[in-house]
Parts: structure tokens; C-alpha cells; sequence
């Protein structure tokens, strides 16, 4: 049977990275706004499953994904990140191979540039990657748009107003954390999760004036 | 302005909702009080006549 939450949730398969903080940040914000669910392997916290494990049952959940698998460098051991393509494969696999609810799943692949992924990850041909050129307000509307076109929600506002909705929280964001002694450094998932909520709801009280 | 239906749900966090509630109603510069205690209604003239009459 289908988690409850299928339809909405949203999971998020890309760097967690200090590089790549304000680009999931955007991820995150935009999801919440467009009344959808973020959850990310880093949003479990049992113990007893291992991360393969955990990574499967969150894909299971979750009718839309999104990956970014624009991290192609080396790192400082000079090997190259597959997790992200990784995850992506297991993905596809569960529309391809899943019962009636898998197979409506939808996935938005993002990329630096265009058509680069033709250089490492060809068995992609055929697939419409967006390019975000690692600027979040681009990231920010190919969310917006890819929610709004493969759900058909009536319900998601214009990505101009995300974007300076987003601007706000950015802003405020350091001076909200050191407020409850919190570090941008150490910032957990699941604490930018309920911070992102509790700014959506603030500002739409205040602007309700309710 | 957006009109979200926050999926808002229970995660394991280092910090409390509503410890992060009150962080960005002081950051943001608005007080609770304000936005869900209202002033009560003075009464109109008209009542005030009525009662007289």
C-alpha cells in the first residue's frame, strides 16, 4: 500500500554539501511553497536501517524526486561522486519495474549545463534535463514549473513570488539561527525543513493579516 | 505572496517548532499578540439608543 503522503512527497537527491548550501536551501524553499514535501536520506534517523536501505524506502514514498547530478568533479581523493546518479538509477528502476503507484512516478534531473550529462552519464539520451547553471532563482523556477506542469496543482503560486520569498528568508536566515544558537555549518535537514515551514507560515499570517 | 498548504509534519530536529517560531516572529519583527488578539467592538449609537429607549 502507498505511503499517505505519496503524492506529495518530494525526494531530494543532491549534494548536501557547504558548496552547494544555498542551491538546496532553494530546493527545499520551493518545494514547501508549491505545498509539496521535501524528505531526503538525511531526513531519517534510524539507526537499525542502512543507508541503501533507507535511500530505497524513501524513493518507495515519494511520487516525484529530484536529482542533481551535476557534481561530476573529483574530490580530494581524486574519485568522482556516483551516489547522486546512483539514486537517480534506483528511481527509474522502481517506475520501471513498480506496481500501479511507482509507475506514475516523476523525476526532474538537474544539471550545470546543458546536455553535459552526455559527457558521463549517456544512457540518459532521451531524457529533458533542466539546466540551473547553479544560479538558485533557476533552480527555483524549474521546480515551480516541473511541480506545477506534473501535478496540476492549481494551488502553486508564480515563481517570481518565490523567488523574492525566498530573498527574505535568505536574508534572514543568519540572524534567525543565531537567535536559537545554530550554525549555517551544522545545520541539520530536517532543522532546515521545520525553519522553512515556520517561515512560510509567519509570512503568510503577516500578509493574511490575520 | 504565497498561499501554501504547508505539508507540516513532525521530524526528529534539533529544535523545537516552536522555539523556531518565536526566532522568526522576532526576527521578522511581529508579535503574536498582535495578529490574533483583536479589540473588542465598541458599541454603536444605535445600541446605545435602543438600551435607552
Amino acid at each position: 500500500m502507498a505511503d499517505p503522503q505519496y503524492n506529495s512527497n518530494v525526494f531530494i537527491n543532491c549534494p548536501f554539501d557547504a558548496d552547494y548550501r544555498t542551491n538546496l536551501h532553494a530546493i527545499v524553499f520551493t518545494v514547501y511553497s508549491c505545498s509539496f514535501k521535501p524528505i531526503s536520506a538525511l531526513s531519517e534517523d534510524n539507526g537499525a536501517d542502512n543507508r541503501l536501505q533507507k535511500i530505497q524506502n524513501l524513493i518507495e514514498k515519494s511520487r516525484y524526486s529530484i536529482h542533481d547530478i551535476s557534481r561530476t568533479e573529483l574530490n580530494a581523493n581524486g574519485f568522482p561522486r556516483f551516489n547522486m546518479p546512483f539514486e537517480a538509477g534506483i528511481f527509474f528502476g522502481a517506475k520501471r519495474f513498480g506496481d500501479k503507484d511507482q509507475k506514475n512516478k516523476n523525476a526532474l534531473i538537474f544539471e550545470k549545463t546543458k546536455f553535459s550529462y552526455q559527457n558521463y552519464l549517456s544512457d540518459l539520451s532521451g531524457i529533458d534535463t533542466k539546466a540551473h547553471e547553479n544560479d538558485p532563482h533557476t533552480i527555483i523556477k524549474g521546480i515551480r514549473d516541473w511541480l506545477k506542469t506534473s501535478s496540476r496543482r492549481t494551488t502553486i503560486p508564480g515563481h517570481l513570488n518565490i523567488i523574492d520569498s525566498f530573498n527574505k528568508f535568505q536574508t534572514q536566515l543568519p540572524a534567525t539561527l543565531a537567535f536559537m544558537n545554530l550554525e549555517m555549518d551544522t545545520l541539520t535537514f530536517n532543522d532546515l525543513c521545520l525553519i522553512v515551514e515556520e517561515f512560510l507560515k509567519t509570512v503568510m499570517v503577516s500578509e493574511n493579516g490575520d | 505572496m504565497i498561499q501554501a498548504r504547508l505539508k507540516t509534519v513532525e521530524r526528529k530536529t534539533t529544535v523545537s517548532r516552536a522555539e523556531v517560531k518565536a526566532a522568526w516572529a522576532k526576527v521578522l519583527g511581529i508579535h503574536e499578540d498582535t495578529k490574533t488578539v483583536r479589540p473588542s467592538p465598541k458599541p454603536s449609537k444605535k445600541t446605545v439608543v435602543n438600551k435607552q429607549g
